[in-house]
């Protein structure tokens, strides 16, 4: 679990313009992710905004409108999961 | 709220952080922290332990662990639970003061229950300062990733 969030900011930390071949497994690792916090007893929340998060990223890679701002807002989220795994 | 009460606010916490870290305990960097931020705004939640200090840092006062920073753009006016549902007010520290209220229903956990709003506080200010830059309701984008 921890390998695996940590992988997913690795990928939304790098240089939007290399993220191209990543969405699909952004978006897989994000359900698994999401998945896991929700056997964890998670805030619905978290997995709500990680939801959101990577959609934006995967549809704006799709788009071609990607930015560094999608990738940090993952991130972010991200941090917050990384937190809450390993404080419980 | 106008830039003056901002401004005050801002030299009250930048004055706390620039004393001795020697002079002042945790317990009372969060309550200076809270006064300081949020004024009559500050309030405490979950059992009288957690506090949303409205500006830079969620407190959890029984533990004294902080979760923050949360938020440089935006800031939480106010948060309010009866029972399992909180009703969280993130405001707009500067233009037209926008506020975005979005409710939040978040089962009680049997150990970590007053935790919950502290992440889901800084998930939240995520996602409102990722919609701000994109013009996007974040009420909405929330709604929609429920489905």
């Amino acid at each position: 679990m921890q390998a695996n969030l940590i992988a997913i900011s690795a990928i939304a930390a790098i240089d939007y313009t290399t993220m191209r071949a990543s969405a699909a497994r952004i978006d897989s690792l994000a359900c698994e992710v999401t998945a896991t916090l929700r056997s964890h007893h998670a805030p619905p929340i978290l997995s709500a905004v990680i939801d959101h998060a990577a959609r934006q990223l995967r549809d704006a890679v799709s788009l071609g409108t990607a930015q560094e701002s999608h990738a940090r807002y993952l991130a972010s989220v991200l941090d917050v999961a990384l937190a809450w795994v390993e404080s419980h | 709220m106008d830039n003056s009460i901002l401004s005050e606010r801002q030299e009250n916490i930048q004055s706390l952080i620039a004393l001795p870290a020697t002079h002042i305990t945790e317990s009372d960097r969060a309550v200076y922290i809270a006064r300081a931020s949020a004024g009559e705004d500050v309030r405490a939640y979950g059992h009288n332990r957690l506090q949303l200090d409205g500006f830079l840092n969620v407190w959890d006062t029984d533990t004294r662990i902080a979760y923050g920073p949360l938020a440089t753009r935006w800031y939480i006016r106010s948060a309010f639970h009866h029972g399992k549902r909180w009703t969280v007010t993130i405001v707009s520290p500067v233009g037209d003061h926008q506020q975005v209220t979005i409710h939040l229903d978040i089962a009680p956990h049997p150990v970590h229950e007053t935790h919950y709003p502290a992440y889901a506080a800084r998930v939240l200010l995520s996602l409102v300062n990722h919609c701000s830059a994109f013009n996007l309701d974040p009420v909405a984008q929330l709604n929609n990733s429920h489905h």
